[in-house]
């Protein structure tokens, strides 16, 4: 696939409607899956790739709205562009407020639907990218030892080998070697990196805030 | 007085009777005939005196003539057996001295006697006269002392009578006057005094325009002359401010009439209907306001519903286009998705077109429960329905309603939709005139349509009236010139009217606003 990939999910009850923006998004070169339901498209096993979802705010049974906060509270994040035939300012608000890209109303024109997939689809590309970094690093983090994880956590918090070593009761010199395996198991090349990459992960200096600091 | 004039009758006694007196007469004169014979045998001369005691007793006893008749019996004895020759009546002439003094003392005795008995008589009668008017009076003093009794308790009950009246006047919620035939009051009850803050004794001689303001003091008059003029009793209901603010009533008034028929005085008795007017026109609003909000979801729902509808096709119809035209952009074009959309295109259009001809053809074909139905009827109702929108819009409302016509064939509910429509419509139009009145006039009227009779109905506003093109395309589905509008009322209103064989059609005025009418059949052979 021309572009890398990535898919379109379209939902909408609408037969006319559903075969007409499946051909649209497909004429542009975008690979296009379509359902008739929120419910059909819950139970479908989505593939590992960029993605985003073109979703009728009217739908019988499970409304747009209602499978939005059911992505959310699943945690299969996907940009969604609703499309809807009379939607009020409230409804779009509350649809933004969880995480819509955009909110369409129709009749719109094509172009903007076209450019908001492109939109979503840049948007998820890059979300992706996003967590599997945090997904390394994640995994990186898990295979320090505790004393590692404890020397990390203070190395971040910008404390020297000597206040590490006060701090845990240790020695400078045994702070030393775990520090040196903290750097290469995260794959650090200097503090700053260590740092940026603690972050990522939500390991912050709170905790030692009692801690006086140079 | 009637009893004085009753005459005394004296009574008569039965010795009074003139047969008696004379028989009287004749004994006592035969009596002392015969005591004088019986003792001249024995006396030296006979006592012809007792002669003397016959006439005296026949006179006081019988009267003048059977005292003439015994002196003339007693001469006659004396000259028979007294005077020389006895036994016979001729008088020795040395005798007629002693017979003429005989006959002359009787004679004077006789007189004397009559006179006397005369004015016994006539004192007697003068006396029984006398106590015969003291009698009279008596009874007639006895007669006035009863009429006076009975005055005074017919009085009393006049009294008790007219306290009772006012009692119950008093004693009742109405309020009740009486006035005279120029209207000046001359009584009230309690409530007339508590309302209008006056007393009965400042009233008197008073009229309205001294108890309430002058316009409706003329207003009021106005409803007594007329019940003066047609004699009968009348019920008006009249708006009369009092410090309690503007109140309602119903008054019924009457003219209080003489026992020979004259009216001398208007009455009223006037019912406090405020709150019941309140009630009523509470319920009014909130019906007008029911009949509103379902006919504004009703169309709201069916217009959103018929929207969405023809919208879901329309919208796939472009997509598709786009779609084509993108396939068509390829190197090489892709003439067989191309062919696929523009199919797409075809179905779509076709759908959008049947949407609109199913709404239509649903309308038409909705059952309808038609009756006979007066159109006249159709127009209170709607004008009552829509009492309170033609209030808070300050629209006036004139009709002008054929009530000769005859009724048409109709589902009553459907046609009051239409009717409500084309009001609700005619007011919105003038909500935004302020430089010339808000008129809305409703016209029923006997009309015919190819031929047949028919009932025209036109709803007539000043509002802003119609453009050409307006007019051209008012009935269309989804045209309006209403910021909030769905543009399917009309439409749906003409649908209906075709659905009962008529016709809807709308019209620029002469002047200002436009005029919407619709014809419909007449029912055969009834009238409404």
């Amino acid at each position: 696939m021309k572009a890398g990939d990535s898919i379109v999910f379209v939902v909408d009850d609408d037969s006319s409607v559903r075969e007409a923006l499946t051909d649209l998004i497909a004429s542009v070169g975008l690979l296009v899956e379509a359902f008739k339901s929120a419910r059909e498209f819950l139970e479908y096993k989505r593939p590992d790739a960029p993605a985003c979802l073109v979703l009728d705010v009217r739908l019988p049974d499970l409304s747009g709205l209602d499978l939005q906060r059911e992505l959310v509270r699943t945690e299969a994040p996907i940009p969604i562009i609703f499309i809807t035939g009379h939607g009020d300012i409230p409804m779009s608000v509350r649809a933004i407020k969880e995480g819509a890209v955009e909110f369409l109303t129709k009749p719109f024109r094509d172009q903007d639907l076209l450019d908001a997939v492109q939109h979503a689809l840049e948007t998820d590309r890059s979300a992706r990218k996003e967590r599997a970094r945090v997904t390394e690093v994640r995994r990186r983090y898990q295979s320090l030892t505790k004393r590692e994880r404890e020397v990390m956590k203070l190395v971040v918090s910008g404390l020297l080998n000597k206040q590490i070593a006060a701090e845990l009761g240790s020695s400078e010199v045994t702070i030393k070697i775990h520090r040196g395996q903290v750097m290469r198991k995260m794959k650090a090349q200097s503090i700053v990196e260590l740092v940026h990459l603690a972050e990522k992960i939500g390991i912050t200096s709170t905790g030692l805030s009692h801690t006086k600091v140079l | 007085m009637q009893i004085l004039k009753t005459m005394w009758k004296p009574e008569r006694r039965w010795w009074s009777n003139p047969p008696v007196s004379y028989g009287v007469a004749i004994v006592s004169v035969t009596a002392a005939l015969i005591s004088s014979r019986l003792l001249g045998r024995y006396l030296a001369t006979a006592p012809v005196s007792l002669f003397l005691c016959a006439v005296m007793f026949s006179a006081w006893f019988g009267g003048l003539r059977p005292g003439l008749l015994a002196t003339a019996l007693s001469v006659l004895a004396f000259a028979y057996y007294f005077t020389a020759p006895v036994h016979s009546l001729i008088v020795d002439i040395k005798e007629v001295p002693r017979l003429l003094i005989f006959a002359l003392s009787v004679l004077f005795v006789g007189l004397l006697s009559a006179a006397q008995r005369i004015a016994t008589e006539s004192l007697r009668h003068a006396r029984d006269r006398l106590d015969g008017t003291v009698k009279e009076l008596e009874r007639i003093n006895q007669a006035l002392h009863a009429e006076n009794a009975e005055r005074n308790r017919a009085q009393e009950a006049l009294r008790e009578s007219e306290q009772r009246l006012q009692d119950v006047v008093d004693n009742t919620a109405a309020v009740v006057f009486v006035k005279d035939l120029e209207l000046r009051y001359i009584l009230i009850n309690r409530e007339f005094e508590r309302r209008f803050q006056v007393q009965r004794d400042q009233i008197r001689e008073q009229t309205d325009f001294d108890v309430i303001p002058h316009d409706v003091a003329e207003f009021v008059r106005g409803h007594d002359r007329q019940v003066i003029e047609a004699g009968v009793p009348l019920q008006f209901e009249e708006i009369i401010p009092s410090y309690e603010g503007d109140r309602y009533y119903v008054a019924v008034k009457f003219l209080l009439r003489e026992r020979t028929g004259k009216p001398y005085a208007v009455c009223g008795i006037a019912t406090d209907i405020t709150e019941r007017k309140q009630a009523e026109e509470a319920l009014r609003q909130a019906q007008a306001e029911l009949a509103r909000v379902s006919r504004v979801t009703t169309m709201e729902q069916l217009a959103a519903s018929i929207a969405h509808e023809v919208n879901q096709p329309l919208a796939a119809v472009v997509t598709s286009g786009n779609a084509c035209l993108n396939w068509l952009a390829t190197s090489p074009p892709n003439l067989r998705k191309a062919r696929d959309a523009i199919e797409r295109i075809v179905r779509d259009g076709n759908r959008a077109g049947d949407v609109l001809k199913r709404v239509r053809a649903l309308v038409k074909k909705a059952p309808l429960t038609k009756s006979v139905v007066s159109v006249n009827e159709v127009i209170r109702e709607v004008l009552a329905l829509a009492g309170g929108e033609l209030r808070r819009h300050r629209v006036e409302t004139s009709t002008e309603l054929d009530f000769n016509l005859p009724s048409v064939m109709a589902d009553f509910v459907q046609l009051q939709q239409v009717l409500l429509n084309l009001v609700m419509n005619a007011i919105e139009s003038m909500t935004t005139i302020t430089d010339r009145p808000r008129v809305l006039s409703i016209q029923s009227l006997l009309h015919d349509l190819a031929g047949r009779p028919a009932i025209l109905v036109a709803v007539r506003d000043s509002g802003v009236g119609l453009s050409p093109e307006g007019i051209a395309r008012v009935f269309e589905g989804f045209y309006t010139t209403k910021p909030e509008g769905m543009g399917m009322g009309l439409w749906i209103c003409r649908s209906i009217i075709e659905a009962h064989g008529g016709q809807l059609t709308a019209e620029p005025n002469d002047g200002r606003g436009a005029t919407f009418q619709f014809v419909l059949p007449a029912a055969a052979g009834r009238t409404a």
